[in-house]
């Protein structure tokens, strides 16, 4: 027993020295002496979904980035690309098989955060970030926290990126010329129809209004209400859980796009079509929704779809849990040196020339100097097109705000996003993550329900309009709705007692 | 000419003509759209013959023809090295446990059965083949999973059950070892089954794409459908937004995925639509003699 306690105390002492020794270390920026816990070399792997599929020059931008990283903390990184094709199926059978990896992206939409969390994948952060994240902590948007942490423990490092994407109706710019149509003054749904009205009448060719089944149309919703999960939604302006059909407002503005469609203004059959981008390059259609994000000149979407456009801006969407959660780096649970991985993660948030290197390949090879050659903020010409064999994202990796100037993002357009993030509005629910374990049959009865109903609402392409909801909200009923929402509505009542 | 073609025949002949025409349609349209253009099929829809002959999408498909022939290799070394090492194990299996005089008759019966109604799945067998075998990034990774499959062994124990008993019995007198009875007799007298255990075992080393996700990071060990897939997703991709963010498509490039799918659908199954007429007579025997009793 005594040699029990005493073991003990060694232990905890060693503990507190190498925290001290550790938390000494980070906060003395200027020597970059490792730390005793870098005494070792090793190799950490991250694991990332593929961004491009032709990434020849992967040795040798690890090799560049890692004279970096073995200088400033002794260790080698090694990325694990992914296929798109394979990559979530890898990962959720690499985590269940226990198998060793350190870094790995996880995301509100791939190898999902709040799934992994659940399966207990991820390593909590909090201490870690602590002691060897300083200059993370430094940079995040204090409210992207929110947004990664479970149960009070921060379970990933959240990456800069645009969280609020604005919306918007795309113009055929010829079109809006040929009949003087005053686009900007755009705001809604229905400040669409003289326009529609026109291209209808003169304009045989062209499908006035581009709707797909199932897929996001802008002018819908509004920016006040957010889906919690299908069916069941929150207003934020009333801070209350309201049901989907019972927003009298976007019921309206559905009623309009049913009126658009009895009207010929949307395709016969546009509720069987479902790849968006796929038909506005087509060409064929006068009005659609802006796939890339809002440009005052129209030229992101002009550069999406292959032909001159003008964009009416509709708004920018509350950040959302979702939104923010992007792209997250987590540190794995099978994880042999999780200090050491935070300290990489830590490395590439803090070293401008690092995350550039990975995100943009080896100068030379994979992108060209234009010019401030040898300064801290060079402007660069990244490859492009087929020619580029080396990209990660720069919003998958972490510090978005630090990239150069460069033919991909430049400084100016950077700097809007951020001024973006920045006034966005928030969420009342950021953080917050509905668990549909409680009403499973409930949840999956309602996505049935809306699976077959999403077609033909999102195209408005029902005969009878008031019929159609009538049933649409008995068979809801039906699913047990109602029952969803109760159940939505206590988890967010918990959720607000503890993060007021 | 002057066959006797009653008004019956001809009705029936103009019926499985009809019928003929029916089954060989879609693929026609496939074979056609491969070659269309996106925008012409956005515009035109699928069809047998295009509006504009184009070669894009197998230009898209094959901007890599060493890989692609790369993957081809590699997909018909594990089809015929699988199919081979497979009947040979799946055979000797069914036989052993269709000798009514062999002792261990039942509990090797029932070994297969049991794997055939419960098993592991999939997190299990992973780390089988990765943490125990070390198959990662290995071409056996790619071979051994598919070699015994309970549903063929006993597909091959019904059809072994008919051969008599007898014949091994004179065979044994003659002077004959077991295994001498098995090469000399078994496999000559079971060429139909074989045959037909042949075009499943390859089919389904052909068609996988499962274990090369799974099992493999390395592009000199894709097979042909894996590649395939992955193909179609980068394009996917590359339709996206945020491919043009990052400039990996020129501006109003076209990416043709709705040909592509096409196209690929074609190269995947054209090798295979060569093979099955040559399997078919053996293929409707096999199954017959494996079904008749006695």
């Amino acid at each position: 027993m005594i040699r029990n306690k005493k073991a003990g105390a060694g232990v905890s002492l060693l503990l507190v020295t190498s925290i001290l020794a550790g938390g000494c270390s980070s906060k003395s920026e200027a020597d970059p002496t490792p730390s005793a816990s870098t005494k070792d070399f090793v190799t950490i792997s991250w694991y990332m979904r593929k961004p491009v599929d032709n990434m020849k020059d992967q040795e040798a931008v690890e090799a560049e980035a890692n004279k970096i990283i073995k200088e400033k903390i002794n260790a080698n990184l090694k990325f694990n690309l992914i296929d798109v094709a394979s990559w979530e199926d890898k990962m959720k059978v690499m985590s269940a098989a226990g198998e060793s990896y350190d870094l790995v992206l996880t995301s509100s939409w791939t190898n999902r955060l709040d799934l992994n969390v659940q399966k207990g994948a991820f390593l909590p952060l909090d201490d870690l970030l602590k002691i060897y994240g300083q200059d993370i902590m430094k940079k995040v948007d204090p409210r992207a926290w929110k947004a990664v942490t479970f149960n009070g423990k921060i379970m990933g490092v959240p990456a800069q990126s645009p969280y609020s994407q604005p919306t918007a109706y795309v113009f055929k710019k010829d079109l809006v010329d040929k009949y003087q149509f005053d686009y900007k003054k755009v705001k809604t749904i229905q400040d669409l129809e003289p326009f529609l009205e026109t291209i209808k009448k003169n304009e045989p060719g062209i499908i006035p209004l581009l709707a797909v089944g199932g897929a996001f149309m802008p002018g819908l919703l509004s920016f006040d209400y957010n889906s919690v999960t299908n069916g069941v939604m929150y207003d934020e302006k009333n801070d209350k859980v309201v049901l989907f059909y019972d927003v009298a407002e976007n019921m309206n503005n559905y009623r309009t796009l049913n009126g658009y469609y009895k009207k010929g203004y949307v395709a016969k059959d546009a509720s069987i079509k479902t790849d968006w981008i796929a038909e506005a390059k087509s060409g064929k259609y006068a009005v659609q929704r802006d796939s890339g994000g809002y440009t005052e000149d129209g030229s992101k979407s002009t550069g999406l779809l292959g032909f001159p456009t003008a964009e009416a801006l509709l708004g920018y969407p509350m950040i959302q849990t979702g939104s923010m959660t992007g792209g997250v780096t987590a540190i794995s649970k099978t994880s042999k040196n999780p200090e050491r991985a935070m300290m990489l993660l830590n490395l590439v948030w803090k070293d401008k020339t690092l995350s550039n290197t990975l995100a943009y390949g080896v100068e030379g090879k994979n992108y060209t100097v234009k010019n401030g050659k040898g300064t801290d903020n060079p402007t660069v010409e990244a490859n492009s097109g087929a020619a580029q064999t080396w990209a990660i994202w720069h919003n998958w990796l972490g510090p978005l705000w630090d990239q150069w100037d460069s033919n991909w993002n430049s400084t100016k357009a950077l700097e809007t996003m951020k001024k973006n993030n920045d006034t966005a509005k928030t969420s009342r629910l950021l953080g917050f993550i509905f668990n549909p374990d409680p009403v499973k049959t409930e949840v999956a009865q309602v996505n049935a329900v809306f699976a077959e109903a999403n077609p033909i609402l999102s195209t408005g392409s029902m005969p009878d309009f008031d019929k159609y909801i009538e049933e649409f909200k008995q068979k809801l009923k039906n699913a047990g709705i109602d029952k969803l929402r109760d159940e939505v509505q206590k988890q967010i009542d918990e959720w607000k007692k503890q993060n007021p | 000419m002057n066959r006797n073609l009653s008004p019956g025949k001809t009705l029936i002949h103009l019926f499985l003509a009809a019928l003929c025409v029916a089954c060989l349609y879609p693929f026609l349209v496939i074979l056609g759209t491969s070659f269309q253009s996106q925008s012409d099929i956005l515009k035109h829809g699928y069809s047998i013959v295009p509006k504009a002959f184009t070669l894009t999408t197998y230009r898209m498909i094959m901007h890599d023809p060493g890989v692609l022939i790369h993957t081809y290799g590699v997909t018909i070394a594990t089809t015929v090295i699988g199919t081979a090492i497979g009947l040979w194990v799946t055979t000797s299996y069914a036989f052993a446990i269709s000798r009514k005089d062999y002792a261990y008759r039942s509990p090797l019966a029932f070994f297969v059965f049991f794997s055939m109604l419960f098993h592991g799945g999939m997190v299990a067998t992973y780390i089988m083949m990765v943490k125990w075998l070390g198959l990662k990034n290995s071409m056996l990774a790619l071979i051994l999973p598919y070699l015994i499959s309970g549903w063929f062994v006993l597909l091959m124990k019904g059809f072994l059950q008919t051969l008599p008993e007898a014949l091994f019995e004179s065979a044994k007198i003659d002077g004959a070892g077991e295994l001498y009875i098995f090469i000399r007799i078994v496999i000559p007298l079971s060429k139909p089954s074989l045959a037909t255990l042949a075009l499943f075992l390859s089919l389904q080393y052909w068609n996988d794409w499962w274990l090369t996700l799974l099992y493999s990071d390395r592009e000199s060990l894709m097979t042909l459908q894996y590649l395939l897939i992955r193909v179609l997703k980068n394009m996917e991709f590359l339709n996206s937004s945020e491919a043009i963010q990052y400039g990996l498509v020129k501006e109003g490039m076209e990416v043709p995925t709705l040909g592509a799918r096409m196209a690929m659908c074609v190269m995947a199954a054209g090798p295979m639509l060569v093979v099955f007429p040559l399997f078919q007579k053996y293929f409707v025997r096999g199954l017959t003699v494996g079904s008749v009793k006695g």
